[in-house]
């Protein structure tokens, strides 16, 4: 078969990373399949359920609509970037104790599209975090548990904490 | 997904020509409308000429009457904009309302306008600010107001070969406006969207624009609407009157999924709901 | 009344964090999509055009002469029946005579999913099509196209068939219809399976989306005719499940006969729309409910009901179900009759969802309560604990355990239904220009809190460190921690030390699968009579000497200490049990939008002891999520002219977000029953609709009787009502 694969690479998790795929190559596919990183999972395909979300550039996008080829010369950030060592993030924490998780399918999404809020909140750390505000920026993750009460309670007690710092 | 191959022009004449000599050549600006309609398999796409490689076509600026926006701004970027919020809130109060978190950090304002799609929130609002696509063929350029620009459903102005650089928007001044959109299902894409300014000096309505998206192949102004308002001294008694006629000489379109009398008096209730808002917010200034 | 309860105080319920919880937040847990074996390929299925009628050909040459496609299965080449597919009628796994559109009529195989994908949707079939019929009414007419040769409709009935009898006691008799719409389990993972064979190709091994990875090791060894000791079902992580794949998939039979036929394995995926599709979708059902009320006492006398359900193309459900409307068992009524028209139509299967028989009937008997309880000028908290007590004289005698009129009392003090509740407002109130009215409402569910057999093997071994050994699979529900919580108590050890092993049928024993609400019930108490026979044997090996720690009993002893047990109790005759809930809304209508926002919901529930806090709270908060969704947004529509479905997507068939997810709150009243932990995963979700129905009622004094709650139906029905 003919394939016309590029040469694509970008900063994945703070590492170098050079892939070779085809133009239509999906970014989750790219990473799921060839780089091993099956943290982002595919829920819809179409940039509905979040399950896909990642940070390009520290923004949370979907990846199921990016082709790997847009992640050339970026900087990309999966789940798996999250953990230090086998430590736990602050945020995943949060999660675990407010049971932000039941089945856990969509969590490594709704965990980034918290961190990407979160590092908008840095820079302005004198707003005042009301739950329709975290729940706005996590609109564009789904959770089929119904687990939105302990996502949300998770977010909220991490940017507490992170603004009191 | 289908294969095709794959372009990163560093100039938008070098985008330009690849547009022109390609059949089956699409723009690829943030994707978030394109990568969906490709996954579906609905479009013959041989190629994909991808912006973003070109510098400076990120942008909102102001020049002296006007702001000036890139077309590969972010519905993020202009939602956030401190200068859209205090000179073109009519701008970012719609970018903060399309899809969610994820699609606004990457979709463009350049790439929803031509897409074109009915249900999209931005067409209704360019057409409330009059706004002015700037088009680029090779190095000429053109410009054309964004009720010239809309044809059809996806279907725009745009000529083979051509691109959208930039939107511009007269600044309002002394206006007040306020979007509103109704999704069904809740969350969806949009069923109806209001986009609207009020000009009012004294207690008089000096001037109004009100556009209507989501209900028919391309956004329309509510002229019956604003004629009643005009000269007027706004309250609410008025304003219902002049939402009962925001669809005077309209016919929506058929096949929106939902019965035609709720839909056309959800256009009335939220042309209703925006125009209140505005003045509202009018008192606030 | 709480006096005759013994109730432990709320905060007494111990809580603890799932002890797997490190793998779900961390992105570690595998689910079966992100499974990668060498050599895998990646397989896609071939689906039917036609909504009824034969395949006449399939071009298999054309498929497998494309680059990279390294095997085809069509139904010419595979009779393998799917037995857990369809009771009633046969299903094939490739069918030569689809019956819906999107029916399986082949698979293919190939080195890459994109590869899979395309040359099993550009496959060239020919088919010989037949007439089709697509919607209920239609299915009933004389001379309407057959699904089945044996026809349409069939008809079962039970309960008193005398019935006509008994509403001669009434007084009065109320008639209403309910309509209850298709929905679907819609978890956020899609569909996959993968399989391999071992030993020569003699052992298969399955890596299922599974909520009971043994019934569908039973299944895969059934429908393939192969020895049960040769099928292994692994299932570590399963991303919900809400009602389905509680035994064999088609999809795991397809993912199986093509690594059989390639050598190889082969991962199976769906795409969303295939999901939708594929996957068992809950019966739609229209009901005409008849209740005879003797308005004198204020009480029911007697129930009918008449329903119509749509079966699609095939239908499942549990063996043990006996009928697919169900009745709200501890309902009002001293006496019922229930007719059912079971009907097929040319429309994608469906099954059993999440209390698969419980919220149609909940949701129409507890609107119909509601509306009687206002036309006799009655508050419908009151109405309904009249008849409950006025049904049951003898509540804690007739069940194993009853805290339902403590759920009712508790929720009315802790909602402040008394200071809320209102009556609707006037017409002329309506018209006044106030957009937004708000209302409460109340409504029960449920659900059977089965006992039987459970299997645990429970070993301390010899440094104090308990290994828990169960075939459940955690869909979610937090069965896992469930069982490490119930060891850790039982047997005095820290939850940090007690292994759970789990979601394999090589290394667990037999488990009733994460269907019924079973499995806290059925397991757990397997693992409580295992540690009861440790304890047993702990005491023998320290002798005497009282205040030994585990630890240094077990030392001394030198050797671990196992114990695997069945058990499998049984109640006596005559009695009954089951869990509760009763569930209070409060709504606000923009009565110009007929945008409906939940603003305070509680739920109470009594699901006997509950083990785990958290994870229970979590659970009744999804159910009412789920509920949610159900009321306001959920319906797969049918295309009037294919069959298929017009919003098979997740943009278009609209689960609860975070934005419209109000704050649940949520109580448990604990029953001390005699056979251990109560049923919850199902009896949380049928009370949603009702009580949000309700609330709208109360809000604006519109009678909705059809789901779901769509803002044009709330305003079709407001602008005939003022």
């Amino acid at each position: 078969m003919e394939t016309n694969t590029i040469k694509v690479s970008f900063r994945l998790n703070g590492s170098e990373t050079t892939v070779d795929v085809e133009p239509s190559s999906i970014l989750l596919d790219t990473l799921r399949d060839s780089l091993g990183l099956t943290g982002s999972k595919k829920g819809c395909g179409e940039g509905v359920c979040g399950a896909c979300s990642v940070l390009l550039n520290d923004k949370v996008v979907c990846s199921c609509l990016m082709l790997t080829v847009e992640a050339s010369g970026q900087k990309i950030t999966t789940i798996e970037d999250l953990l230090d060592g086998d430590r736990l993030d602050p945020l995943q924490q949060a999660f675990i104790e407010s049971d932000g998780a039941q089945c856990g399918f969509c969590t490594p999404g709704q965990i980034m599209s918290a961190k990407s809020f979160l590092n908008e909140l840095k820079q302005d750390s004198a707003l005042e975090v009301h739950d329709s505000d975290i729940k706005e920026a996590l609109e564009g993750n789904l959770c089929r548990c119904g687990s939105y009460n302990g996502i949300v309670d998770a977010v909220r007690k991490v940017a507490k904490l992170q603004q009191k710092i | 997904m289908k294969e095709f191959q794959y372009f990163t022009p560093k100039t938008l004449e070098q985008a330009c020509q690849i547009l022109k000599e390609r059949e089956g050549a699409k723009v690829l600006a943030g994707g978030q409308s394109l990568i969906p309609v490709m996954k579906l398999g609905l479009s013959d796409i041989s190629s994909i000429v991808d912006l973003k490689k070109i510098a400076n076509l990120s942008y909102i600026r102001k020049e002296s009457n006007e702001i000036a926006i890139g077309a590969l701004t972010t519905h993020s970027e202009i939602a956030r904009s401190e200068l859209l919020r205090s000179d073109l809130p009519l701008l970012s109060e719609t970018a903060s309302k399309i899809g969610h978190t994820q699609i606004r950090n990457r979709g463009t304002i350049g790439g929803s306008i031509c897409h074109a799609d009915p249900a999209a929130d931005l067409p209704a609002t360019t057409l409330a600010l009059d706004a002015t696509m700037v088009l680029q063929r090779d190095t000429a350029q053109r410009k054309i107001k964004a009720d010239q620009f809309f044809k059809g459903v996806f279907e725009t102005a745009l000529e083979k070969g051509e691109l959208l650089k930039e939107i511009r928007f007269e600044i309002p001044r002394g206006s007040s406006s306020a979007f509103l959109k109704l999704t069904l299902p809740i969350g969806g894409f949009a069923l109806v969207v209001v986009s609207c300014l009020l000009w009012i000096e004294g207690d008089d309505c000096k001037k109004s624009s009100i556009a209507i998206g989501g209900v028919t192949e391309t956004p329309f102004r509510a002229k019956k609407s604003e004629e009643y308002l005009q000269g007027h001294k706004l309250d609410d008694n008025r304003i219902a009157s002049a939402a009962e006629k925001s669809l005077d000489g309209i016919s929506i379109m058929q096949g929106l999924g939902y019965p035609q009398e709720y839909v056309e008096r959800m256009i009335r209730v939220l042309t209703k709901r925006a125009l209140r808002l505005a003045l509202t917010r009018s008192k606030e200034r | 009344m709480s006096s005759i309860l013994k109730l432990k105080p709320e905060s007494g319920i111990s809580s603890y964090q799932r002890i797997d919880g490190y793998e779900r937040v961390s992105g570690k847990a595998n689910y079966c999509a992100d499974w990668h074996v060498p050599g895998m390929l990646y397989a896609s299925i071939i689906t039917s055009a036609i909504p009824n009628g034969k395949v006449t050909s399939i071009d298999k040459e054309s498929i497998i002469a494309k680059a990279g496609v390294e095997a085809v299965v069509t139904c010419f080449d595979d009779n393998t029946v799917w037995s857990s597919g369809e009771r009633s009628h046969e299903r094939r796994v490739f069918t030569d005579s689809p019956k819906f559109l999107g029916d399986c009529i082949g698979a293919v195989a190939a080195r890459t999913r994109d590869i899979a994908q395309e040359a099993a949707s550009e496959a060239q079939v020919n088919y010989e099509e037949l007439p089709a019929v697509f919607n209920i009414e239609d299915a009933l007419k004389p001379g309407a196209p057959k699904v089945w040769p044996d026809g349409n409709e069939s008809l079962i009935t039970y309960g008193n068939a005398d019935i006509d009898k008994a509403f001669r006691e009434a007084n009065q008799s109320f008639e209403n219809t309910y309509k209850v719409a298709r929905n679907h389990p819609a978890s956020i993972e899609v569909i996959a399976s993968l399989a391999w064979w071992e030993d020569d190709g003699k052992k298969l091994v399955v890596v299922a989306e599974s909520q009971a990875i043994h019934k569908c090791r039973e299944g895969l060894a059934q429908d393939l005719g192969i020895p049960l000791e040769n099928v292994r079902v692994i299932c570590k992580y399963k991303g919900g499940g809400f009602g389905n794949r509680s035994g064999v998939m088609d999809y795991d039979l397809i993912a199986a006969i093509l690594s059989k036929k390639t050598g190889k394995p082969v991962m199976l995926e769906y795409t969303r729309e295939q999901d939708f599709i594929g996957l068992h979708t809950r019966w739609p059902a229209s009901m005409k409910l008849k209740v005879g009320v003797n308005t004198n006492e204020g009480r029911f006398v007697a129930l009918k009901v008449n329903g119509n359900v749509g079966l699609g193309a095939y239908t499942r459900r549990p063996k043990q179900m006996p009928n697919f409307l169900g009745t709200s068992a501890a309902s009002y009524f001293p006496t019922s009759f229930t007719e059912e028209h079971l009907v097929y139509t040319n429309t994608p299967v469906t099954g059993n969802v999440r209390a698969p028989a419980g919220p149609q009937t909940i949701f129409a008997v507890e609107t119909m309560v509601d509306e009687i309880a206002f036309s006799l000028k009655m508050n419908p908290l009151d109405f309904r604990v009249r008849n409950i007590r006025a049904r049951y004289p003898q509540l804690q005698e007739h069940f194993t355990s009853c805290g339902l009129l403590d759920c009712f009392e508790i929720g009315r003090e802790s909602f402040g239904w008394n200071k809320r509740w209102k009556t609707p407002p006037s017409k002329d109130e309506l018209r006044s220009g106030k957009e937004r009215w708000s209302g409460i409402g109340v409504a029960m569910s449920t659900w059977h809190a089965r006992v039987g057999e459970g299997e645990a093997r429970v070993s301390i071994l010899k440094d104090g460190k308990v290994k828990v050994s169960v075939g459940v699979v955690d869909i979610g529900a937090g069965a896992k921690t469930t069982m490490a919580v119930i060891a850790s108590e039982a047997l005095g050890v820290p939850i940090g030390d007690i292994e759970v092993i789990w979601g394999d049928t090589e290394v667990t024993p037999v488990a009733p699968g994460e269907a019924g609400s079973k499995t806290t019930g059925l397991v757990g108490v397997a693992v409580t009579e295992a540690c009861r026979k440790l304890n047993e044997k702990l005491a023998q090996i320290s002798g005497p000497k009282k205040g030994q720690k585990l630890q240094d009993i077990m030392r001394s002893y030198g050797q671990d200490l196992s114990e695997y047990v069945v058990t499998n109790p049984q109640l006596p005759k005559g009695k009954e049990r089951e869990s509760f809930g009763v569930h209070f809304a409060q709504v606000e209508v923009d009565i110009e939008t007929g945008a409906v926002s939940i603003k305070k919901y509680l739920a109470v529930h009594d699901s006997g002891k509950i083990v785990n806090r958290l994870t229970a709270e979590s659970q009744v908060k999804g159910g009412v999520m789920m509920g949610m969704g159900m009321a306001l947004t959920e319906e797969l529509r049918v295309n009037p002219d294919y069959g298929s479905f017009l919003n098979s997507n997740m943009m278009n068939y609209k689960i609860t977000t975070h934005s419209s997810a109000p704050n649940v709150e949520v109580k448990f009243v604990e029953t001390d029953d005699p056979y251990g932990p109560k049923s919850l995963g199902e009896v949380v979700f049928p009370a949603s609709s009702p009580a949000i129905g309700n609330a709208i009622f109360n809000a604006t004094g519109i009678r909705l009787r059809e789901l779901p709650f769509t803002p044009d139906k709330i305003i079709a029905s407001l602008v005939s009502h003022i």
